[in-house]
């Protein structure tokens, strides 16, 4: 309490001061004592110094009496003259006594010289003084009488009064062994007494027990009684039998004394003073010392609370506090640690909030952050706009009063907002209206929590994705669908038959997959260009909608391919659908730009449902099967049955497709040469037909029947022409002996024929190696030569102008009418087969093959009968005017390094 | 225990041999002598005023102080002849003394009475030392 109202400083000072002052009393008072009993000690040794003395010289006077007894008794004369009794003889001795003793030592001064017998009674004596009669105390003699012989032996001091006077008496036993009688020596005091005054240097004064004065020192009188410096000091001296008192006095001068007691307790007064000013000033000097560093503490928080972190130099300061100022200099290095580590976190965090807030500015979803009882507590502009106020407003609300959610887009009102949030962080999507627009969110909501609490907010990020879903539909709509048509795509297509076939896993339902495709699309896409294609596809479309069930499923596979699915349907009435839409489709034909185009269509269908089913395998035999309804004619459609043959091996062309490209790789095409002979006469070059053949794994060699229509169906074709024509003239490279001996045929597919990459390729390949090109010919089907006229006709000028010559394949079989051939300009023509197997027995053969000679012959053109099969063709042939032969009974077919050898050609 | 043991032992062999203990110089007593201090020598002599007191000391000891009545023979010349003198009476009752208690001359006195066969002997061991400080009276030669 006190050091609170004053402080340590003041109450220590106080303190001090107050001890001191106690200190200065106690030295008063003890000096005061101390002078008491001082006075009071030098008193009682003062007594004791005239006790002692006066003591002293009694016994020294009875010692002398003593000896001057045993003296006495030594001389034998005297003992003699005691023993005899002999009394003038004994007074003259004791007379002469007195005298003598007195004389030779004035130590002693006799008065009274006795001789008793045993009992006391004196048998004689001597006076100093003849008229006085004083014979000793009687006190003494009372004492002899009583004591025992052996007591008696011993000598008896008294000192007794008589007359005014001081003596001292002393009974000594005659006789050793026995006493035999006492001598009696009564001497005076007066010069002992004189001895005592000079020797404790203070007059003396003596009374008896009565108080009667017995002796006063001549200067007594003189003696001062004042100021407590000359006192009179008494001491009672007691006789042997403890009655007779002296009482002896003095006159002791204590000025002395009590001057140097003053000096002791003056210096004991000013010691303790001295001594306690210095410790009072010490103690001040060490208050400041202890008090320093508090000081400069306090200067230096100051300094701490204006932002100087000002550490205190210890070296001047005590090791105790330097320590103390170290630990408070440790804490001030702590503190502007933790100042600059706090500035620094405050710049940082400073810095972090602008990032947090810019990040949350720039953020384009909306922020909104709720505390627990959903009042909003921030949002980010993003979210001022979605929900149309500022963040200022809203925080007067909660989040549903500001906005209204619904949870999908009907209006199904999210009402316990609460317990949507409380879930774990999640994703929500929700609704909400603004200006009357439904406006779609993905929310994602997650609980703010707080170590072991309860959640102490939410943050919820709304993005707004309506456009993004919108988009998103539109763009899985168009996945799945084709953007044409507005069938399924091929994808979309495919898993849905994977989902009925799963789906009907059980239930052995039976559905209905159909192939259909257009016959002749290529032909309308090629001449109208590509819009008109689409155009024709759109109105097949609208045709094969028109005939299906509201839940069959179409779709388009690619090009004017189509699919479609009919769920739960009998073969039967799929096939009359499929029927009817063949059907309507050619009977709605297409027009375009004035001119009809006759369209027909083909299909397949096959029944599935097992689980097993395998959607591409089911396709493969539907486009095997459309084929074969397309090579039957078109316009039809083909029902694949359990046990197909006819589609089995359509099928195999499916092998080939692996086949050919292992062809390339493994060597396995080879080239076989077949002559073409002329009827007439023998011309300079031998004529050859390349033929290819596949040597297959066993080494059988398979004709190019078999794998040439898979060929073309894998679009591999073209590469097999590649490699006829690079083989061929390689091989003519490397025989260059043959230059100018031979012509070898080259069938070229009309894909080839088409195809302007290919023609760069011959062009390049005829002028790079350095082959004799007019050994070359090129065969082209007239199929092929009519798919693209202008084109084809291009391909032969091009070639024939580097020296190679033409020749159309398998005339007669396309039924193309002779103006196109007109426009060929190539170098032989030959007929199909198909003519001259039959010519031996029908005439319409032999003027089909006759007359298409002459037309060849009008167009300078030479003609080449093929599969003359037997010698009886040859008459026939020949009337028919035909230029070459070429069959098996012309020669068959042989490897091409067979020509190799020289005998071949001759 | 074994303490304790020793401790019986060491009782039993003083009890056994208490001359070890003694030195020669400070013997207390002599046998057939009977001791005595100064007022029991008083006593006696008042009681049988036949004592004789004999003082063994040297004669210059004698000038410091002697007992009265006491007779002086110094031991060295103690002998039964001088004892004789003194009284030929063996059953005479004699008492010696000599300086005090360290002085060996009254009990060789003693020792040779015995042997010239007196029959009553007294030892005032103390001497002259005990009776003057008792302050009993004294003569000097």
């Amino acid at each position: 309490m006190l050091s609170r109202l004053f402080g340590i400083r003041a109450i220590a000072l106080i303190g001090m001061i107050v001890l001191t002052l106690l200190a200065l009393g106690l030295a008063w008072y003890s000096s005061s004592t101390y002078e008491r009993f001082a006075f009071e000690n030098q008193l009682q040794s003062n007594i004791h110094i005239l006790s002692i003395k006066t003591h002293q010289l009694v016994r020294e006077l009875n010692q002398r009496q003593k000896q001057f007894s045993y003296q006495l008794q030594n001389d034998e004369q005297f003992r003699q003259a005691f023993a005899e009794g002999d009394l003038p003889a004994l007074s003259v001795f004791l007379q002469k006594s007195f005298s003598q003793v007195y004389n030779n030592s004035g130590l002693i001064h006799f008065k009274t010289l006795l001789i008793r017998d045993p009992q006391g009674l004196i048998i004689t004596s001597a006076h100093e003084d003849v008229n006085s009669q004083y014979t000793g105390c009687p006190v003494l003699i009372d004492k002899i009488k009583s004591l025992s012989a052996i007591q008696k032996l011993k000598p008896r001091f008294a000192l007794c009064s008589h007359d005014g006077e001081l003596y001292a008496e002393a009974m000594l036993s005659m006789g050793a062994l026995k006493p035999k009688g006492f001598m009696h020596v009564i001497a005076y005091t007066q010069d002992q007494l004189q001895q005592l005054a000079q020797e404790i240097q203070a007059p003396v004064q003596l009374s008896n027990a009565n108080h009667r004065q017995l002796f006063q020192s001549p200067n007594w009188s003189n003696a001062k009684y004042k100021d407590n410096k000359v006192r009179p000091v008494s001491y009672s001296l007691y006789g042997d039998d403890h009655a007779i008192g002296v009482i002896v006095s003095a006159l002791f001068d204590f000025s002395n004394f009590n001057q140097m007691i003053e000096q002791t307790s003056m210096r004991l007064l000013i010691i303790t003073v001295s001594v306690a000013l210095v410790v009072l000033v010490l103690v001040i000097l060490l208050l400041g010392l202890a008090f320093r560093p508090m000081g400069l503490i306090r200067s230096s928080v100051g300094a701490l609370l204006t932002g100087s972190y000002t550490p205190i130099k210890t070296e001047k300061l005590p090791v105790e506090l330097g320590e103390l100022v170290e630990v408070y200099n440790e804490l001030v290095y702590g503190m502007q640690e933790a100042s600059q580590l706090q500035k620094l976190a405050e710049k940082e965090l400073i810095s972090e909030r602008d990032f947090i807030s810019t990040t949350l500015d720039s953020i384009t979803n909306a922020v909104v952050v709720v505390n627990s009882k959903l009042m909003i507590q921030l949002a980010n502009p993003a979210a001022e706009r979605l929900l149309g106020d500022t963040e200022e407003n809203m925080r007067l609300y909660t989040l549903d009063e500001v906005v209204v959610m619904y949870s999908n887009r009907s209006t199904t009102h999210i009402t316990n907002l609460k317990r949507l949030l409380k879930s774990p962080p999640h994703q929500e999507n929700v609704f909400i209206q603004q200006d009357g627009h439904i406006i779609e969110l993905e929310m994602m909501a997650s609980p703010m929590l707080e170590k072991g609490s309860e959640d102490i907010g939410y943050v919820l990020v709304f993005k707004d994705v309506t456009e993004d879903r919108k988009l998103r539909r539109k763009l899985s709509y168009e996945g799945r669908h084709d953007r044409l048509t507005g069938f399924l795509n091929r994808s979309a297509f495919e898993r849905k038959f994977d989902f009925m076939v799963t789906d009907n896993d059980y239930t052995r339902n039976q559905h209905i997959l159909v192939y259909l495709n257009l016959d002749q699309f290529k032909l309308v896409n090629d001449t109208c260009g590509n819009t008109v294609g689409d155009l024709l596809l759109k109105q097949v479309a609208r045709v094969i909608k028109a005939n299906v069930r509201k839940s069959d499923l179409l779709a388009r596979l690619g090009g004017d391919e189509f699919g479609i699915l009919l769920p739960y349907a009998e073969t039967s009435t799929a096939a009359n659908t499929v029927n009817e839409i063949i059907t309507y489709i050619n009977q709605e034909g297409f027009s375009w730009d004035g001119r009809e185009y006759t369209i027909t269509a083909s299909a397949a269908l096959v029944p599935f449902g097992l689980a097993g089913d395998d959607y591409s395998e089911k396709l493969a035999s539907l486009t095997a099967a459309c084929s074969i309804a397309k090579d039957n004619g078109g316009n039809q459609y083909y029902l694949i049955g359990d046990d197909d043959e006819k589609l089995q091996e359509h099928h195999s062309t499916m092998g080939w497709a692996s086949g050919i490209n292992k062809g390339f790789s493994e060597q396995r095409f080879k080239l076989y040469a077949q002559p073409i002979v002329p009827l007439k006469q023998q011309e300079k070059r031998k004529h050859y037909e390349i033929l290819i053949r596949y040597q297959d794994e066993d080494d059988s060699i398979i004709r190019p029947g078999e794998f040439l229509l898979p060929a073309e169906r894998f679009n591999l074709i073209e590469k097999i022409d590649r490699w006829v024509v690079s083989e061929v003239i390689h091989w003519l490279a490397a025989n260059p002996q043959l230059d100018g001996k031979i012509q070898l045929s080259i069938n070229l597919s009309g894909r080839s024929v088409g195809s302007t990459s290919f023609h760069r390729f011959l062009v390049q390949l005829l002028e790079s190696e350095s082959v004799d090109v007019t050994s070359l010919c090129f065969e082209i089907t007239e199929t092929a030569a009519v798919k693209d006229v202008e084109k084809s006709i291009e391909f032969i000028r091009i070639i024939k102008s580097l020296g190679a010559k033409f020749s159309l394949d398998d005339f007669g079989s396309g039924l193309s009418s002779f103006t196109y051939l007109k426009q060929f300009p190539v170098d032989y023509l030959k007929i199909d087969g198909v003519f001259i197997k039959d010519i031996l027995h029908d005439a319409q053969s032999y003027d089909f093959v006759r007359s298409i000679t002459e037309v060849g012959h009008c167009l300078g053109m030479k003609v080449i009968a093929e599969f003359v099969e037997s010698r009886n063709m040859f008459h026939t042939l020949r009337e028919a005017k035909v230029d070459y032969l070429q069959g098996y009974t012309i020669g068959k077919p042989a490897p091409i390094e067979l020509l190799e050898l020289p005998n071949v050609l001759e | 225990m074994r303490f304790r043991h020793l401790g019986a032992l060491c009782t039993i062999v003083i009890a056994l041999f208490p001359p070890l203990l003694v030195a020669d110089s400070q013997v207390s007593e002599i046998s057939g002598v009977q001791n005595l201090d100064a007022e029991s020598l008083i006593e006696l002599a008042h009681a049988s005023p036949e004592l004789v007191v004999i003082d063994s000391r040297v004669s210059d000891d004698r000038k410091l102080g002697y007992i009265e009545d006491s007779i002086s023979l110094p031991d060295e010349l103690t002998s039964c002849k001088t004892l004789n003198k003194i009284t030929s009476d063996k059953t005479r009752m004699l008492a010696f003394y000599c300086n005090g208690i360290k002085c060996g001359r009254s009990m060789k006195a003693i020792k040779i009475a015995q042997k010239c066969g007196y029959k009553y002997l007294y030892w005032f061991k103390g001497g002259f030392q005990e009776w003057r400080l008792k302050d009993y009276p004294y003569l000097m030669e």
